[in-house]
């Protein structure tokens, strides 16, 4: 009856919440279930997405950090079994930090917290592949890390990091520009 | 400086293939909230809109029960609605309710349809069906600084699911008691990846409500019936651009309350629009070009009054920098009149800019100015000896300001507030203005219906203040609102106004809308809104609105259908549960409101004021869901009482439907 058919927003609880006890001593915490399907849905605002079949999500995490790996690896489940913008599907892919200028295959990055170290490393990967970096890392912004840090609680909240996303030849639509938070 | 931080933002917001209008869904995914662009012209999130404003879900339709728009709007805070027969309802927003009520603009996504040549709304010639709109935004107050003229005291913007964004395929089906029976289709075509189609028809047929025929004064009752068709068609040019085209024809007929008596009225209207939107080096650009006609008569010859109306206008949005944004509008438009007594004719000329400050991420300021320039045109001959000449009319111009102002504060992740201003502008409508009807023939005595020219726009000034407070505990919203509102230069009617004798003869009358004072509406609105996730919902709101009458008016001495003082009713309550279990639905609304004043037209020569009684009407619906979009649903609508008095004009009747939908 209605519009848009939103495509399956199931997600695997179990691994996140092992990811949130592995993540238990950072700073910011991961991606939550109602973060994901928030970011999933900006994807869609987002110039150069696949507008069918998968949008392929790296998840970056430090990989020299204690449980940095199992924490991402909880993210790549649940961002698997999220749904995408539209019709489309979601896949996910753990990159250590380190190795992220060898990782080519990807569409948009997200961003565990506590990357802070490994700025370089990723804007040049980003900006190499025009790919749009987002976060829930609050500081992601200022630490021009992020294009887009998103927040689902208590009520979604997004914003823009304008100078970041023309840095890396990133995109977004003017609609969805307006009605989110720019820096 | 400014130009290049304009050139460095429009390099970023480069669109997607899919995203150069505004994508309700997918936005209202996101955010978890509908998001309106009926606001300031520029897309928000509704809890973020600086103005008062509610909004009716295509759930909130569905449970309803209601066949049509005006029963889906029953129960949103501080609306008024009168039943004066099958095919007539009228809406009102902060009171000055009244049969053909020139004081709502309402919109269907954008386009108008609000009747401007005579000032009212058609309900049923609205060429839409329930199962197609996605949401009825409903801005309480005057809008005038983003619609213009006619936006005075409110704006309703119907939106519908898009072509190119939605998947939709709805037959419906519906026989109700008394006599009833509605039927619609609806569906969106895509056409590869780039093109999509909806095909909207519609029809109703419904026996005139019990006790019509006192009303006619005589006069066969045509019955009610009305049929809409539309299609809708969209085009992705490139990238970025989208074209957009849509046709549409209603054929209306039923008993009409005209204010001073019921007629047979028979209503045709159709439209053409073309809209274009896309991204410039600037931002984003719009055009947007219709042309709305209407033909009017109390005799199925649709000959005999021919309105048209031709729009054209473009808007520029402008990401100023990451704080500032800026909307720039002109827009040009034609209201054309032809009647048996000539041509008449206004063009207006507006200009308007929306500047959104964000002056923290809490805190934003949202201005907007407007400019109207009117010049009147007529080709006619002037009644005669009413001591106006043709020059009085053409030359005839009236330029006017408007502004909207809205303050919103984020104060906590819980509330919000909001503090606004604004001034709207109701121009008088083509027939108010200019008409020249003349009645030699009829048999209480010879008269004439006489345009005034020298009619000033009524002004209204608002402010308000509104509270939002999200209530997680009980997964609810409260949204409390008071508001004060001032209205100079109303005026009446030619109707209502009372008689001018011409004392040589040949003897006759003739009349003429009014100039009369001011009036004043001050009150409060309160609504709580929730539900869980597992299917029970709830609403109830409480709306007290008061209209303190300055205009000056002798009741006693003038045929006005309209009390200023006494036309709304100071308290309205609205209660509503409704829950889910397996495939069953069940809603039950309830709405209560105070006394008020109609008035009764027992013959041609008299209007009466008529105290209606404070009443309530329940209004329930079970649904048995088939499938994902399919379902049989029975509703009643004043499941309270079989026969109940709601205005000066026949008693509205319960109706008992019984609705079979199936997707496709």
């Amino acid at each position: 009856m209605s519009g848009r058919h939103p495509g399956s927003r199931v997600v695997l609880p179990l691994a996140l919440a092992a990811a949130l006890a592995a993540g238990g001593a950072r700073a910011a915490d991961p991606p939550s279930a109602e973060d994901i399907d928030a970011i999933s849905h900006t994807l869609g605002f987002i110039d150069g997405m696949p507008h069918a079949g998968t949008i392929r999500v790296g998840v970056v995490y430090d990989g020299s950090a204690e449980g940095g790996r199992s924490a991402a690896a909880g993210v790549v489940d649940a961002v698997a079994a999220a749904g995408g913008p539209g019709t489309t599907r979601l896949g996910a892919v753990g990159i250590a930090a380190s190795d992220i200028g060898k990782q080519t295959n990807v569409d948009v990055l997200l961003l565990m917290p506590g990357l802070k170290a490994f700025v370089r490393d990723i804007t040049d990967a980003a900006a190499s592949r025009h790919l749009p970096t987002v976060s829930t890392d609050p500081q992601c912004i200022d630490q021009q890390l992020c294009v887009l840090w998103v927040q689902a609680q208590p009520r979604v909240s997004v914003t823009l990091n304008t100078k970041l996303a023309e840095a890396l030849s990133v995109r977004i639509s003017p609609i969805f520009a307006m009605m989110v938070k720019r820096k | 400086m400014k130009h290049l931080r304009i050139a460095l933002v429009a390099t970023l917001i480069a669109a997607p293939a899919a995203a150069q209008t505004l994508q309700y869904g997918a936005l209202e995914q996101l955010f978890g909230e509908p998001v309106t662009a009926s606001a300031t012209g520029e897309p928000l999130r509704a809890s973020e809109a600086p103005v008062d404003m509610e909004i009716v879900t295509q759930e909130d339709i569905r449970r309803s029960g209601a066949v049509d728009i005006p029963g889906a709007l029953r129960f949103v805070t501080g609306i008024d609605e009168r039943v004066y027969g099958a095919n007539h309802s009228e809406i009102g927003v902060r009171g000055y309710n009244q049969p053909f009520n020139p004081r709502l603009l309402v919109l269907l996504n954008g386009r108008q349809v609000y009747l401007d040549d005579y000032g009212e709304v058609d309900w049923k010639s609205i060429p839409v069906q329930l199962s197609e709109i996605r949401q009825i935004e409903v801005v309480k107050g005057p809008n005038s600084a983003l619609y213009g003229f006619n936006a005075a005291y409110g704006v309703i913007n119907i939106i519908t699911y898009d072509p190119l964004e939605d998947h939709l395929g709805v037959a419906n089906l519906t026989l109700g008691m008394p006599n009833e029976i509605d039927g619609s289709l609806v569906k969106i075509l895509r056409l590869g990846d780039d093109a999509g189609l909806r095909i909207s028809l519609g029809g109703q047929n419904v026996r005139a409500l019990a006790g019509t025929n006192s009303y006619m004064q005589g006069l066969p009752v045509v019955g009610d019936r009305n049929g809409t068709a539309a299609v809708s068609g969209k085009v992705r040019l490139s990238p970025r651009t989208e074209l957009s085209l849509e046709v549409s024809a209603t054929d209306s007929r039923g008993a009409y309350n005209e204010g001073y008596s019921y007629s047979n009225v028979f209503i045709r209207t159709n439209s053409v629009r073309v809209g274009l939107s896309s991204e410039s080096d600037l931002g984003l650009m719009t055009l947007d070009a219709y042309r709305n006609e209407e033909r009017y008569s109390d005799l199925p010859n649709y000959g005999a009054e021919h309105g048209r109306v031709y729009v054209l206008q473009g808007s520029e949005d402008l990401i100023l920098d990451p704080d500032n944004s800026l909307r720039v509008h002109g827009e040009y438009r034609s209201d054309q009149l032809t009647q048996p007594g000539g041509g008449i004719s206004y063009d207006i000329y507006a200009g308007s800019l929306m500047w959104n400050w964000r002056i923290t991420d809490r805190l934003s300021f949202v201005n907007s100015g407007r400019v109207d320039y009117l010049t009147m045109h007529f080709d006619g001959k002037t009644a005669p000896r009413s001591g106006l000449t043709n020059a009085d009319y053409a030359n005839r111009t009236i330029t006017g300001f408007s502004f909207n102002s809205g303050l919103v504060y984020r104060a906590t992740d819980r509330d919000s507030i909001r503090l606004f201003a604004g001034r709207g502008l109701q121009i008088p409508s083509l027939y108010d203005l200019a008409i020249q009807d003349l009645f030699p023939n009829y048999p209480y005595g010879p008269y004439a219906v006489v345009g005034n020219p020298h009619l000033e726009p009524t002004a209204v000034l608002n402010v308000g203040l509104d509270w939002d407070r999200d209530l997680p505990e009980i997964a609810s919203k409260l949204s409390v609102g008071v508001f004060a509102q001032r209205s100079d230069d109303l005026y009446i009617e030619p109707s209502s106004a009372p008689g001018i004798p011409i004392p040589t003869p040949p003897y006759y009358y003739y009349y003429q809308a009014t100039q009369t004072g001011y009036g004043l509406a001050a009150g409060t609105e309160i609504t709580l809104k929730g539900g869980l996730k597992s299917g029970l919902r709830w609403r109830a709101s409480y709306s007290f609105t008061t209209t303190p009458d300055h205009s000056g008016i002798d009741y006693g001495k003038y045929y006005s259908y309209v009390d200023f003082g006494y036309s709304t009713p100071r308290h309205v309550v609205t209660l509503g549960i409704g829950d889910s279990w397996g495939p069953w639905d069940a809603d039950l609304q309830a709405r209560w409101q105070s006394e008020y004043r109609d008035f009764v037209a027992p013959d041609q020569e008299h209007l009466f004021r008529y105290d209606i009684g404070a009443y309530a009407t329940v209004d329930a619906r079970v649904a048995y869901r088939l499938d994902d979009t399919s379902s049989i649903a029975l509703s009643a609508q004043q499941l309270n009482a079989a026969s109940q008095r709601e205005t000066g004009g026949p008693n509205v009747q319960r109706r008992v439907l019984l609705s079979l939908t199936a997707g496709f």
